[in-house]
């Protein structure tokens, strides 16, 4: 899962928007915070408005200004197919996640299934699966070669009866791969709220299904609407499942769209997928206010005392070997059919689909390849390298910046806007245009590793803030005081008080990161050259040029190399309790 | 009424060892009664409560309303929370915040399954209900409006409103501040009355027990160690437990010199010399016993009164605390024991004096340890 529990910046964020009205207006680390963020965010959102209103020239400098794009955007049948097709998908898969994941939450939260805590393991390992490699893996189950088909032809006769390279086949695999996301949060919604609602609802005398309908789904219902507006925002500006399916069967959305009229390197249209590129920006932003709106209210109803809390578990019963089933399919739907897939194709010399020869196939060629010197060992490298230098940038950065914000020094609101703003540029958008910043640039950035750091570093600045956010929130005002009332410096309180009271949150933050920088595909994907290959293009790569065995071998080392850090992340979070909502 | 029997639930901790529970309570509710389970955090309190509502299956012992088995663990029977026609007040109120305060109250009268309520019926009982507590210019409010006090009515008016058997209230005055905590307790008070409600009351504040209480119920890890009006827990403890916990008090050992039948007088040899003490139940003779005493029943006495006599103790005042109407002094016996009395401020002791102490026999309580 790259997506993890990606939204908005923390509801308490909106304290931090006072400005004390007494003392200076600003503070020197306000001001230099501040200036580094502009610097990296400024010049590619400035590049990609220009470039949809400035016709370009060969020779990469900006012309007449235009609306033309604009127009050809609105004249054009694509831009609105697209959009439909956009819409279409993302309710389908919203729908899909929040059906199955509030489903598994309810079961897990509320009811004695057996087992149940076993859930939480799928959604670690989900995290450790990279959007591109889950999306493969569902290609190869669901595709003309796969084993879907193959059963049923065997039972009907009808050759490749299902097509998956469809919209529902789009639909369905997004969908799937976001319910790990909707179980997290559903479950810490029904944790959330009290159980004595539901008790007192039950002491007045009305039977558990009835106080399910009255008062659970009525309470938990702001909190579903929201999270069905998030799966629908990160649906629409996802970009792997379209990519991968969506174009090979003829379906457009307008992350696919920006991406083909910004790949092609000799005549790339520039003033096209820039006009994309801020309508989806624009569409984007709208919904996230909406969002913000709604996650509000869901909130509101949200009781976390912990006095006298006390867990409601229903008894089921006989009926708990139901939903315990219930678990272990969905388990097999949303983790392991694509997990055992892809360790299957990845011990193939050649793929052929699930045949009965291929299981007398077997053969481990695929990794010795892997593990031999080569450019797959350097693109493990490639990645790793990005991915520790990305956290290590905007962890300790991002937590300087919220803790300014947090405790209203001077002007500090500013560093909170600037450094949660990206949160609105889908991955591809931002993509784009830091491709047109670095094409620009007098300095050889473009194609380096450098490049991608730089990109993602600014990508995933809001979700460090968002954990720094929290964290600093958690931690009593009072224990700074009494820093600065024994004598020290802002800047020592930060270092020796804040620090390390703010450990468990940062370390999870980097880790997080980290997982979300090394998994994505649509962010490097137009800044990486040769030699400098990060794994998740290079599997996107391979998926294009038809090299399945090689992918899946690839996909199996890298995916248990992830699985430990996810592993690793779960524990800190929990040993540190680390709220990021 | 209410018959609780050999009530038993266990809770394990995580590691396997038992995290508190009920083992065997048994106790009976009148009529009509205030009756409180009073003990500290973790005694068993609110699970023998929330056993009674229905909330947890208790492991052994039965549990019957008005005549009719509620839980039996022996033919394991139990009457599921909301068949049981028993109201409860919980103690976060649990006030259902998309609701108004009308429908909130309303609730228990719309999901009825026993009886079937016209829309006015309805109305009728809950404006009635709402009246009394004091909120029925509040019924059309959003329940997120309510201060603290009103959710805690609001919560009442819902458990009364459809006349239950039983009405359970878990620490309700717990969430609220100490003006308002006495002014609810009070009204608590007058709507059982009023109500004849038999109710069944949780609390680890025994001065809001006494206050409240027709009987109480003292719990000490899991077992009910006294049960009796207020006056009798408060003046007759029969452990050092139900002593300390309630009120403040002196406390001695020693052993009783001859065999006391209960009831009668009897002298213990103590740390501090030969005490006649009563005795509320039979000890033998060279039984370790302890006794106590209040403070405010201790009188205090000039060393120049002529000689020392029986159960007087002597000391000298090391502390003087004024507290308007009465004063408390701290004792010294001769550098080994403290004695704490609390006696009328305007006798002119004051610190660094030697004084005597009386104790009078019959407010002296042994007890056995």
């Amino acid at each position: 899962m790259s997506q993890m529990a990606a939204g908005t910046p923390a509801s308490g964020m909106d304290a931090a928007y006072v400005t004390p009205r007494r003392g200076p207006r600003y503070s020197v680390p306000v001001i230099v915070l501040s200036a580094i963020l502009l610097i990296l965010i400024l010049p590619p959102t400035i590049f990609l408005i220009k470039v949809s209103f400035y016709t370009t020239r060969p020779d990469g400098s900006f012309g007449e200004l235009t609306l033309r794009y604009y127009q050809q955007l609105v004249t054009g049948r694509f831009f609105f197919s697209a959009l439909i097709n956009t819409t279409i998908y993302s309710i389908g898969s919203a729908v899909i996640a929040i059906v199955l994941g509030t489903l598994q939450a309810l079961i897990v939260e509320r009811t004695n299934t057996p087992g149940r805590r076993w859930v939480l393991l799928g959604a670690v390992i989900s995290l450790g699966i990279p959007g591109v490699l889950y999306t493969v893996s569902w290609l190869l189950i669901l595709g003309r070669s796969g084993p879907v088909n193959g059963i049923i032809e065997n039972l009907t006769g009808v050759k490749v009866a299902i097509n998956v390279y469809s919209m529902w086949g789009m639909t369905l695999i997004e969908g799937v791969h976001f319910v790990p996301l909707t179980f997290l949060l559903m479950s810490s919604v029904l944790r959330g709220t009290d159980a004595s609602f539901e008790e007192a609802s039950m002491m007045s005398g009305a039977k558990p299904i009835r106080t399910f309908w009255n008062i659970t789904l009525r309470m938990g219902l702001p909190g579903v609407m929201a999270l069905l507006l998030l799966v629908f925002i990160r649906a629409f500006e996802s970009f792997e499942v379209p990519a991968l399916v969506g174009l090979a069967g003829n379906i457009n959305v307008l992350t696919t769209n920006i991406y083909q009229s910004s790949k092609g390197t000799g005549a790339m249209d520039y003033g096209q997928s820039g006009a994309y590129s801020v309508c989806l920006l624009l569409i984007v932003a709208a919904l996230l206010v909406w969002y913000n709106r709604l996650s509000k209210n869901a909130h509101q109803y949200q009781t976390i005392t912990g006095k006298g809390y006390r867990p409601r578990v229903m008894n089921l019963g006989k009926l708990r070997y139901v939903t315990s089933a219930a678990l272990a399919l969905m388990f097999m739907l949303v983790t392991g059919l694509p997990l055992v897939m892809l360790v299957f194709t990845s011990l193939q010399p050649f793929y052929e689909g699930v045949t009965p020869d291929s299981f007398s196939r077997f053969t481990l060629d695929n990794y010795k390849v892997l593990l031999g010197p080569g450019s797959f060992r350097d693109s493990i490298w490639n990645t790793l390298v990005m991915g520790a230098s990305v956290s290590t940038f905007v962890v300790p950065f991002t937590a300087l910046c919220a803790w300014l914000a947090a405790r209203r020094k001077p002007g500090a609101w500013i560093l909170d806007q600037i450094a949660t703003a990206p949160l609105v540029f889908p991955a591809i958008v931002l993509s784009v245009a830091f491709l047109y910043v670095f094409v620009n640039l007098p300095i050889p950035l473009y194609g380096t590793l450098l490049s991608v750091i730089l990109a993602s570093s600014v990508r995933y600045m809001p979700y460090g803030m968002r954990y720094a956010y929290a964290g600093v929130l958690q931690i009593h005002r009072e224990l700074e005081d009494a820093s600065s009332s024994s004598g020290a410096k802002q800047s020592s309180t930060f270092m020796r008080i804040v620090l390390p009271l703010l450990a468990g949150s940062l370390v999870s933050a980097w880790l997080f990161i980290f997982l979300l920088a090394v998994q994505a595909v649509s962010l490097p994907l137009l800044l990486v050259g040769p030699g400098t290959e990060i794994v998740a293009v290079t599997l996107f790569d391979l998926w294009q040029n038809g090299q399945v065995t090689e992918l899946a071998s690839m996909g199996v080392v890298w995916v248990s190399l992830m699985v430990v850090v996810s592993a690793c992340f779960h524990f800190v979070t929990r040993r540190y309790q680390v709220m990021a909502g | 009424m209410l018959r609780v029997q050999d009530l038993f639930k266990r809770y394990q901790a995580q590691a396997g060892e038992p995290a508190g529970g009920v083992f065997g309570v048994t106790f009976e509710v009148k009529k009509g009664e205030m009756f409180t389970l009073l003990g500290p955090s973790g005694c068993g309190k609110t699970t023998t409560l929330r056993c009674i509502a229905g909330l947890e299956t208790p492991d052994t012992g039965s549990i019957s309303l008005d005549n009719e088995v509620m839980f039996d663990g022996a033919s394991d029977k139990i009457v599921q929370m909301y068949d049981r026609d028993i109201g409860m007040v919980f103690q976060s109120y649990a006030i259902w915040p998309h609701m108004t305060v009308f429908e909130n109250a309303a609730y228990p009268l719309r999901v009825s399954r026993r009886k079937k309520y016209t829309r006015e019926d309805i109305e009728k009982s809950v404006d009635h209900v709402l009246e009394m507590v004091g909120l029925l210019k509040f019924k059309r409010r959003s329940a997120t409006q309510l201060s603290g006090g009103q959710q805690q009515r609001l919560a009442l008016a819902r458990a009364l409103v459809r006349e239950p058997k039983l009405l359970l209230l878990d620490e309700p005055l717990s969430n609220l501040d100490a003006q308002l905590r006495e002014q609810m307790r009070a009204e608590l008070k007058r709507i059982q009355l009023e109500w004849g409600v038999t109710t069944i009351y949780v609390t680890h504040d025994q001065a809001e027990a006494m206050a409240i209480s027709d009987r109480i119920a003292v719990l000490d890890h899991g077992l009910m160690v006294q049960l009796g009006t207020p006056d009798e827990i408060y003046e007759l403890p029969r452990s050092e437990f139900v002593a300390n916990f309630i009120g403040r008090t002196n406390m001695f050992r020693g052993q009783c010199i001859n065999v006391a039948e209960a009831g009668s007088m009897g002298t213990v040899r103590s740390e501090i010399g030969d005490v006649r003490c009563h005795f509320p139940a039979k000890l033998g003779a060279g039984e370790n016993v302890s006794f106590v005493v209040r403070p405010e029943n201790i009188q205090l006495r000039d060393v120049n009164g002529g000689p020392a006599g029986d159960n007087v103790v002597e000391g000298k005042i090391t502390n003087r605390v004024y507290l308007g109407e009465i004063a408390e002094y701290s004792i010294d016996l001769d550098g080994k024991f403290q004695l704490l009395v609390r006696a009328p401020p305007g006798n002119g002791a004051k610190a660094g004096d030697r004084v005597r102490a009386y104790l009078p026999p019959e407010k002296t309580i042994a007890i056995f340890s």
